[in-house]
């Protein structure tokens, strides 16, 4: 069977000669995209805590995605003058960018992959009569013009909206400098894995969860979910909406994409302008005309449709068939600078972050210092997917606007499981420093140190049940994992006299009231999570009052708690 | 592989060169090669990342303070041990030979430092005693509901013991014979004698009075040996 | 002659698709018919009871009903031997468990501890009577418990995932499936102590396809019960919110100690926790046999004993003080005069009076 298409007539390969076009460029693409969005995958399934504890060699490999993310690795290199450990990897993918172009965004990203899959699966070809801003062909090369314009040409021409990635990249860049790292919001790998996370595996695991336990629960997964569900479904009516439009990343690396030795050129001595190049263009480059670098995917789907032949993957071709740069107004880009500069004063000013923070915000084990932890948070949220209790949640607004989607603990829901510091080993950015079990509990060598608390547990005497109904209640002490125990019941002595001036003190008939020593508790949670009195507020709840991350940091007036030594 | 393979290619395959073919062939290997080394590293590497080991735990139960806890606890029949290293331990309550009461199975001793956790408050006037130890017992009798507790306090020095008694002293309440001074009021005894300060307190005031009393009387009796 | 306006055939068709709809939606509307209003709602059937463990097992009046064994340290298999040997000289655990049998046991991995703190099961101790299991023929060894904080991190940190693998058994991880509500405690019981709950959600499924039940208990300090032994252990079937019951614990043991009647229960005495129980966590609290200085182990049929004589010589309490001992004897001994075959009772010097009580020194 045959197609004709403005007078081409393409013939069907042979069957048994298919397997010979394995070796075409473009099929090694997909195939190294399905692996890539397989490996991808895999990371995301496999890390679990129980995998992580017995399979160590995985957590080399659990957050490399975002490891190689190289906007990650300068956003945090620009809030926190380093490069954190695994975040030097970001060298392998922003190195060849510079020689190749911006290659990731069509060969390894999972999440341009998912754009691509979903577009190319759902996506109805959509007659355009008259599209606008058709860039019309040489007409010295050209036939006669068709009286209707194939759907594809509009779909995958450049549009100015194109240009809002950059004024993003900017702006997130600006925020970053002032010390607000607010990247994660839409970095396409933080998005797709916060979104695994949060939304979708919880979701696929629902209509099993008789057999394989109670699926996750995630705050705020309906936003999480809802999120990525438009930005994908998005593709149906515009071809690679995010990654043309709101990708930073892919902004970054067009940037980069101006020093590339090797790009699409396009001879225009063999084209005779039939604009099938444009048919499966993914990154909306013109390579009809002239190439914008800066948007070009290097997926090489044009190379294929080109019956000519003209399109080759030129080393150093000449300038002037091609827009090096993006194509950028600089006022547009100084105005998304200044929004960028006054994001941080005005969400500062809110004081979330300093003096009018919640005690309720509670970090995990491992995490630095507010104000540090935001410059470095990238909300992966891949400390929530490791967590095994699921205390890790991401926040909402508890924390501030910087703090949406950073990992707070919620004991209603969990417990910092004693000896598992999991977050620390998944985090890409240092956000949760990776810590040993011995250094959080103050074992072994940290024995002076004593341990990381995250908090400290108070008791609601008006709900506890011993103190308020007289009922014998010790559950807050039984499952208290610290030894000596935090949380000790006792009873109260009931003062009488025995003839004057001799005082006794008998016990108290009473059930004994529980009493928590603030110099031993780690504020795990283990206690709000058990205790029989659930409801929004326990009997006995975690505060972030008195967590070792605030006590470094005097003049920041944060969570330091008047210190009790413990009462031996 | 059926749809990418075999559908329509504008560009003909001839016109597939050979670097083409070499590249493409590089790019599969090398994916391939990171594919086999993620699964290799994660196979091999089988550990228990988060166990810790009992030395870690030692160190830290050296250092580590102890919550109010009575620091010795004894059964009435001391054990010798394999290893030969014996703990001489003793019962100090001696029988009272009254029918129905038993001398107390568990033995409670606690020394400055946590004796507020067995009587609260009231810790601070024997600390400025100086008060060295407290040994605690319940004796119970066989109905099981009432019990006589003895509270033997070690004062260090005689003149400290006298001293306790003195600021506790109910000056109206009769004296009784027993150890150097000792009162009786609403059952219960206090007594004095050496650096011993003790109080017999029945949970049943009336009835229990006079084996409160005799109990005392034991007690003084086994002090100053 | 004027057109039909129909055929036969629309006739036909739209007629019958009419009525069949109809009827079908008034047949639906009947069947599905809730007068009352409660009809869809979901109802509270708990199970009554569990099955007798020990009803099939042929035990010869004077045989011994309380097994201890004590000996050095690093000798657990003889320990292990010795004490399930001496429950029978002749067969050992080829009286309670024959060929075909599904053990299942059930020890305590209820905290996310290394073995040495003593919170959990010895993993040797468990292993070496998973091997006895094998011995006699089990056909299938499973171990189960359902802890309060993550499974997988207790079952690995306590070093049981290991010991159940390297003999072959398996570990059934709890999961919502496998609950069912059980009744606990006398339906008709109307002076129930406020807090208790007359079903709970019990971990039914892998009680359901054992034929043998094996507890295998630590021995603990508890800041509320006062111990943690054999009776206790039980807790771990639990599912749901359980603390709650904590609030009269002492109705709770005993209630399920009146449920669930084993093969045999096992106490370890290896690493017994003197204080700060039941999570432990300071080697300085444990003590092998607790009270006597070196490991010991104890195997017995009659749990109430076990836990007298173990709360008497290893803990060096008394039990007659112990409420729960008291509940569960009470409860255990109606059942036995309602025709049900079992041991409870706390008074282990009866036993010991009448030769049931075997005593093996390595």
């Amino acid at each position: 069977m045959k197609r004709t298409l403005d007078q081409t007539t393409v013939p069907f390969t042979r069957f048994g000669e298919s397997w010979q076009n394995v070796l075409r460029i473009t099929s090694i693409r997909i195939l190294v995209q399905a692996a890539m969005f397989a490996l991808f995958l895999s990371f995301v399934l496999l890390t679990t805590f129980a995998n992580l504890d017995r399979l160590p060699g995985l957590r080399h490999w659990a957050s490399k995605f975002l490891e190689i993310d190289p906007f990650i690795a300068l956003a945090a290199a620009i809030t926190t003058h380093t490069v954190y450990k695994g975040l030097l990897w970001s060298l392998v993918i922003l190195v060849p960018t510079l020689f190749l172009g911006r290659f990731f965004c069509n060969w390894m990203c999972p999440y341009g992959t998912l754009h691509q899959f979903v577009g190319w699966l759902f996506r109805r070809p959509a007659r355009t009569p008259n599209p606008s801003g058709a860039q019309e062909p040489d007409p010295a090369n050209r036939p006669a013009a068709p009286v209707r314009q194939p759907w594809w040409r509009a779909a995958n021409e450049y549009r100015p909206a194109q240009r809002f990635k950059y004024y993003l990249l900017v702006g997130l860049l600006v925020a970053a400098a002032c010390g607000s790292l607010q990247i994660g919001l839409l970095d396409p790998l933080c998005l797709l894995y916060r979104s695994l996370t949060g939304a979708v595996l919880p979701a696929a695991q629902q209509p099993f969860s008789r057999l394989l336990g109670s699926g996750r629960l995630h705050q705020g997964a309906w936003l999480i979910g809802f999120l990525l569900f438009v930005l994908v479904a998005m593709n149906l009516v515009y071809p690679r909406f995010f990654c043309r439009v709101l990708c930073p990343l892919g902004a970054l690396l067009g940037v980069l994409a101006r020093f590339a030795w090797w790009r699409i050129d396009r001879d225009p001595a063999r084209c005779r302008g039939c604009d099938r190049c444009r048919l499966d263009c993914e990154g909306a480059c013109d390579p009809h005309a002239e190439l914008r670098r800066a948007e070009c995917f290097v997926c090489f789907n044009c190379i294929e449709e080109c019956p000519e032949g003209a399109l080759r993957f030129a080393f150093f071709p000449p300038k002037e068939r091609e827009v090096a740069g993006p194509d950028l107004a600089r006022r547009q880009v100084v105005f998304a600078g200044l929004t960028g500069l006054l994001f941080y004063p005005f969400v500062r000013t809110t004081g979330r972050a300093t003096r009018d923070f919640s005690s309720r915000v509670i970090r995990p084990p491992g995490a630095v210092e507010e104000l540090e932890l935001l410059e470095r948070c990238v909300k992966c949220a891949q400390c929530v997917r490791v967590c095994p209790t699921n205390v890790i949640q991401p926040a909402w607004f508890e924390a501030g606007v910087e703090g949406l989607w950073t990992p707070v603990l919620n004991f209603r829901i969990g417990h910092c499981q004693l000896h598992c510091t999991a977050c620390g080993y998944v985090c890409p950015t240092g956000a949760i420093q990776r810590v040993t079990v011995p250094h959080k509990l103050g074992l072994g060598e940290y024995v002076d140190q004593g341990p990381i608390r995250l908090g400290t547990a108070h008791i609601d005497v008006g709900r506890c049940l011993p103190y308020s109904a007289g009922i014998a209640c010790q559950v807050c002490e039984e499952v208290c994992p610290t030894s000596p125990k935090a949380i000790r019941a006792r009873y109260r002595m009931r003062r009488g006299r025995r003839g004057r001036g001799a005082e006794s003190a008998e016990r108290d008939d009473a059930p004994p009231v529980p009493t928590v020593d603030l110099g031993l508790c780690i504020g795990c949670g283990l206690c709000e999570r058990e205790c029989p009195v659930v409801g929004d507020r326990r009997a006995i709840y975690v505060t972030a009052e008195g967590e070792t991350r605030s006590q470094e940091y005097p003049e920041r007036d944060r969570n330091r708690a008047v210190r009790v030594p413990s009462q031996r | 592989m059926p749809t990418f393979l075999a559908r329509r290619y504008a560009r003909k395959l001839d016109a597939v060169g050979r670097t083409e073919r070499a590249v493409g062939t590089f790019i599969l290997l090398l994916v391939v090669g990171i594919v086999a080394a993620y699964a290799v590293q994660v196979a091999t590497d089988r550990d228990y990342l988060f166990n810790v080991g009992a030395p870690d735990y030692r160190a830290a139960d050296a250092r580590r303070g102890a919550w109010p806890e009575p620091i010795e606890e004894f059964a009435p029949e001391p054990v010798a041990r394999s290893d030969g290293s014996a703990r001489e331990v003793e019962n100090p309550f001696p029988d009272p030979d009254l029918p129905g009461w038993r001398t107390p199975v568990r033995v409670e001793r606690f020394d400055a430092e946590n004796l507020f956790a067995k009587i609260d408050g009231r810790a601070d006037l024997y600390l400025q005693h100086g008060v060295a130890g407290l040994t605690f017992g319940a004796y119970t009798h066989a109905d099981g509901d009432h019990t006589i507790d003895v509270y033997w306090y070690d004062m260090g020095q005689a003149e400290q013991a006298a001293a306790i008694f003195r600021a506790e002293q109910d000056a109206e309440a009769p004296r009784v014979r027993v150890g150097e001074e000792a009162y009786q009021v609403g059952g219960a005894v206090f007594l004095r004698k050496g650096s011993s300060y003790v109080q017999v307190l029945p949970s049943r005031l009336d009835e229990d009075a006079g084996a409160a009393l005799r109990i005392a009387e034991q007690i003084a009796g086994s002090i100053g040996e | 002659m004027a057109e039909p306006r129909w055929t036969r055939r629309e006739l036909l068709t739209r007629g019958a698709g009419a009525v069949l709809g109809g009827g079908a939606a008034v047949a639906g509307g009947y069947l599905l018919y809730d007068p009352k209003g409660d009809r869809g709602l979901p109802r509270w059937q708990p199970r009554l009871g569990l099955k007798n463990f020990f009803a099939q097992i042929d035990l010869p009046a004077g045989h011994p009903r309380l097994s201890v064994a004590v000996g050095p340290e690093h000798r657990t298999e003889e320990l292990v031997r010795a004490a399930v040997g001496g429950l029978d000289p002749a067969l050992g655990l080829r009286r309670f468990v024959q060929p075909g049998d599904v053990v299942l046991i059930k020890p305590n991995v209820g905290f996310d501890r290394p073995p040495h703190v003593g919170a959990t099961t010895n993993p040797e101790v468990l292993r070496w009577i998973i091997r006895l299991c094998r011995e006699a023929g089990a056909r299938e060894i499973l171990v189960t418990d359902n802890p309060i904080e993550s499974p997988q991190a207790c079952f690995s940190r306590s070093g049981i995932a290991a010991a159940v693998e390297t003999e072959g058994a398996k570990v059934v991880l709890p999961a919502p499936a496998q609950f069912e509500l059980v009744l606990l405690g006398q339906p008709q019981a109307r002076s129930r102590a406020p807090g208790t709950a007359a079903a709970w959600p019990v971990l039914y499924r892998p009680l359901d396809r054992a034929t043998k039940l094996i507890g295998v208990a630590p021995i603990k300090d508890h800041n509320l019960s006062s111990a943690s032994m054999t009776l206790k252990n039980w807790y771990g079937l639990l599912g749901g919110r359980r603390h709650q019951l904590h609030q009269t614990i002492h109705e709770a043991i005993s209630d399920l100690a009146a449920l669930l009647s084993p093969t045999l229960v096992i106490a370890d005495g290896t690493r017994v926790m003197l204080h700060n129980g039941p999570t432990g966590g300071r080697v300085s609290d444990v003590r092998p046999g607790g009270q006597l200085g070196r490991p010991v182990l104890v195997a017995s049929v009659d749990p109430v004993a076990c836990d007298a004589w173990c709360y008497q010589r290893l803990l060096g309490r008394d039990p007659a003080a112990l409420d729960y001992l008291r509940l569960a004897e009470q409860k255990i001994q109606a059942r036995v005069a309602a025709g049900e075959r079992r041991f409870g009772q706390r008074d282990w010097l009866a036993y010991d009076r009448a030769g049931q009580v075997v005593t093996t020194t390595l």
